[in-house]
């Protein structure tokens, strides 16, 4: 099934007889036959199906035609999750590559990113997926998931937990995001977002499917202007061998496919992936910091009120927080007079607030409820290598 | 009742589930009725719009729904009612009105909050909020990031527990705005500052009353404020007028006038390595490292501390002196002061140093400190008469500190600052 991005009156009785249809029937349309489909903003479907673009299968969560699995070097962490990343462009699109100054690409209309977060059940508590939004008394038992990679095939169901399908679907107007939530055999339009408390290696906590303006709080990469971006889609990130391991490189055969011009591949050098072993500890930890911090933390961004910029392209050590001084931190500075002090990770206010699960200390202050204890690790380990004193 | 003014002339446009889901939403709400508090603090947070669910809509979900799709124009309006919120509010629409019942009547109460780090969030412009409680958030109350034509008004942010470190930051928080009003407004016992506006230009805030927070109220490296008529009582320092570094914004040009400044004596609470945790408790007025302050006719009485001080950053930050980039201006200058009124104060000063001031020959006849405090560091060691602060208060006298050289030339000299300076031009809005 296919709707049109056309939202004039003429269209809306049918535009609602057809997503009534489409309710009635279900996941009838839902098809490894079927391409994905488009909506417009306002008419995003109930159900995930009937997008066409992911939808379960057995213990598969299958994809539709000509959808395909990427990975990234540094993923942002997410209370533990794992994640299922799929891109999906209109048939003879292709990607070009932004040609002002920032990094990642210009989309075709149509193209739909999303992003499946799931967890591995602990042992022996395979309790199913809710199928009802009732708080259960037993919160599903979970644990740290965050080491998956994707073979690049369908994802395995199987003693995995899916709780949220993250899309990002670009219209003329540009990215819109939104997220779905899983619940038994389908994922559900959850505009306003919702809270899944889960267990995870028996602690308690809240795991956060974001509201549609909770993801521009991350996607509006540029506070100014508002507008909606792919944060993680950037060659930096992209290069590393295709999820389906044949030896490719990731943007090889995403040429190969015909998203990317030969042209177009950039020549950007790749951040170094989280499981890489021969990185150094500041090349990990600023690019950690890029995918954790700097969708804020940049001078444009929406956390630029406290002068503090973690994205990877800056150079300023007072800027990054070297014997910066709080702005309005508040109580997240957790007593301590700086954002680094070199050789002292345990008096920067950059360690406390990542280690901090606290609402009013806690960073990033958006789908984080739980300590990246190993995220933590390396940037106390960065920050203990450095030399030099805050006077 | 929470009524979404544009959600029926457009609900033609939702395909007919959510057709379905929005009756059903309307009738719960309509049910709602006087025991609105109770419905919302029965229920969960669940979002209406899941999949044709069935779960009742409480203010929380349903005023969630009215925020994450408005539209511009929409008026949100807020039933009376105490309304338990599990999560952040978050508007990213510009030209959206929210309207409660009244600053006592509709409160939005985030004592169970399990998310966030605000209670309402909008990043929108053209946006006014008015008559409505935000109370007991984790994080900030109600944070204004980056817009243009902010009006507050009747809007109250409190912890109802009284000042203590673990409440949230800042209550009313414009941050990078321009023409932004607060008016009419409350803020109790915030741990930074009642009502803080940061990195914005033409700013008015005006009859507010603000008590029991560190800093009541704090104009922070923003250009063009008006701070008038308000009522600034029982908190650690009363109006704050700062500059910290490493902003790329400079600070100047803001009006202190016809304020009631008093008994801002309570016990600094702020946190530790914050820039406000540095003010001593009982200060009526403070002018940190900014430029162009006037201060006139005002009504100071009984700040302990001082009723006005006036620091460069050197002295602001007594946990250390901290580092800064060059270009930023740690000095106040152009400082203007007249027409104010002084009722006792200085009595109980909360600095060592500053008390052992009062015990020096210095201050031996006055036996406390005088109505205006300043710590005397000027650019490059020039004399201090060419600081441009200009005092005109009739009987005012002002101490110079001297903390450049730990008070050791300490005056009470006042003669060289009875100037004038050019008065600076009202914020048009």
């Amino acid at each position: 099934m296919k709707i049109t991005g056309s939202s004039g009156p003429a269209h809306l009785l049918l535009t609602a007889s057809l997503a009534l249809l489409a309710l009635l029937l279900g996941s009838c349309f839902g098809g490894a036959s079927s391409s994905p489909g488009f909506y417009a903003p306002n008419q995003y479907p109930e159900r995930l199906s009937q997008w066409n673009l992911l939808y379960k299968q057995g213990d598969s969560l299958a994809l539709g035609n000509n959808v395909h699995v990427y990975d990234i070097n540094m993923p942002l962490f997410s209370d533990y999750a794992g994640k299922f990343r799929t891109l999906w462009l209109p048939p003879n699109t292709v990607l070009t590559p932004r040609t002002d100054g920032q990094r990642g690409f210009n989309y075709p209309v149509g193209a739909i990113i999303s992003k499946t977060f799931f967890y591995q059940q602990a042992s022996g508590a395979r309790v199913a997926t809710p199928t009802t939004l009732a708080p259960s008394a037993e919160k599903p038992r979970v644990v740290k998931t965050s080491t998956y990679r994707s073979d690049g095939g369908a994802l395995n169901l199987a003693g995995h937990l899916p709780i949220e399908t993250r899309l990002m679907v670009n219209h003329e107007d540009g990215w819109h995001a939104v997220s779905y939530q899983w619940r038994g055999d389908e994922a559900y339009l959850a505009i306003t977002g919702a809270i899944v408390p889960l267990s995870l290696q028996d602690e308690e906590f809240s795991y956060l499917i974001p509201s549609r303006n909770q993801c521009a709080g991350c996607h509006a990469t540029n506070h100014t202007t508002g507008k909606l971006l792919p944060i993680g889609l950037h060659q930096a990130q992209l290069q590393r061998v295709s999820p389906e391991n044949t030896g490719l490189a990731q943007l090889k055969t995403w040429e190969q496919r015909g998203w990317l011009a030969a042209t177009a591949k950039a020549n950007q050098q790749a951040m170094p992936s989280w499981e890489q072993t021969d990185a150094t500890t500041q090349d990990l930890a600023r690019a950690y910091l890029d995918s954790n911090c700097g969708h804020c933390h940049n001078p444009n961004g929406p956390a630029d009120t406290s002068a503090l910029d973690l994205s990877h392209a800056n150079q300023n050590l007072e800027s990054l927080g070297v014997c910066k001084p709080p702005i309005a931190a508040g109580r997240g500075s957790g007593g301590h007079l700086y954002g680094i002090v070199p050789g002292a990770p345990d008096a920067s206010i950059l360690v406390y607030r990542l280690a901090s699960t606290s609402l009013r200390s806690r960073m990033p202050e958006v789908g984080r409820s739980l300590e990246h204890t190993e995220g933590v690790a390396l940037v106390s380990d960065w920050i203990a290598s450095m030399s030099g004193e805050c006077r | 009742m929470l009524t979404l003014h544009r959600w029926f002339p457009a609900a033609r446009k939702l395909t007919l589930s959510r057709w379905l889901l929005l009756a059903c939403t309307s009738l719960a709400l309509s049910a709602c009725g006087d025991n609105a508090s109770d419905n919302a603090s029965k229920g969960t947070d669940t979002a209406s719009s899941n999949g044709g669910s069935t779960v009742a809509a409480t203010v929380e979900s349903t005023l969630r729904l009215a925020l994450e799709t408005a539209k511009p124009g929409d008026v949100i309006t807020i039933p009376a009612g105490t309304h338990a919120m599990s999560r952040s509010l978050i508007l990213n629409t510009d030209g959206v009105t929210i309207r409660g019942a009244g600053m006592d009547q509709s409160i939005l109460s985030f004592t169970n909050q399990v998310d966030g780090a605000e209670g309402l969030l909008v990043n929108a412009s053209d946006f006014l909020i008015e008559d409505v409680a935000v109370e007991d958030t984790q994080g900030d109350a109600l944070k204004i990031n980056e817009g243009k034509n902010i009006t507050i008004r009747r809007v109250r942010t409190e912890w109802t527990g009284g000042p203590s470190v673990d409440n949230g930051a800042y209550g009313i928080y414009p941050v990078q705005t321009e023409n932004t009003l607060i008016e009419h407004s409350v803020a109790i016992a915030a741990s930074d500052a009642g009502i803080y506006v940061g990195q914005s230009r033409n700013i008015v805030v005006r009859n507010n009353r603000v008590a029991f927070n560190v800093a009541g109220i704090e104009i922070e490296n923003s250009v063009g404020a008006d701070v008038y008529e308000n009522v600034a009582e029982d908190n650690t320092g009363g109006i704050l007028v700062f500059n910290m570094p490493g902003i790329p914004m400079a600070g100047h040009s803001t009006r202190v006038y016809k304020n009631q400044i008093n008994n801002n004596n309570t016990k600094n609470f702020g946190a530790p390595g914050t820039a406000v945790s540095g003010v001593p408790a009982g200060s009526g007025i403070v002018i940190n490292s900014n430029d162009k302050v006037e201060i006139f006719a005002n009504a100071l009485s009984n700040n302990n501390t001082a009723n006005i001080l006036i620091s460069s950053y050197y002295t602001a930050n007594y946990a250390g002196q901290r580092e800064f980039a060059e270009q930023f201006d740690p000095f106040p200058e152009g400082i203007y002061l007249y027409d104010n009124e002084y009722t006792g104060g200085g009595t109980a000063p909360d600095r060592p140093e500053l008390a052992a001031l009062v015990a020096s020959p210095v201050l031996a006849e006055l036996g406390r400190l005088p109505d205006v405090v300043w710590d005397g560091f000027v650019r490059d060691n020039a004399a201090p008469s060419t600081a441009n602060i200009c005092i005109r208060d009739s009987g005012a006298v002002m101490l110079n500190a001297d903390f450049g050289n730990e008070g050791a030339t300490a005056t009470l000299n006042t003669d060289p600052h009875r100037c004038d300076l050019p008065k600076l031009a009202a914020v048009q809005l």
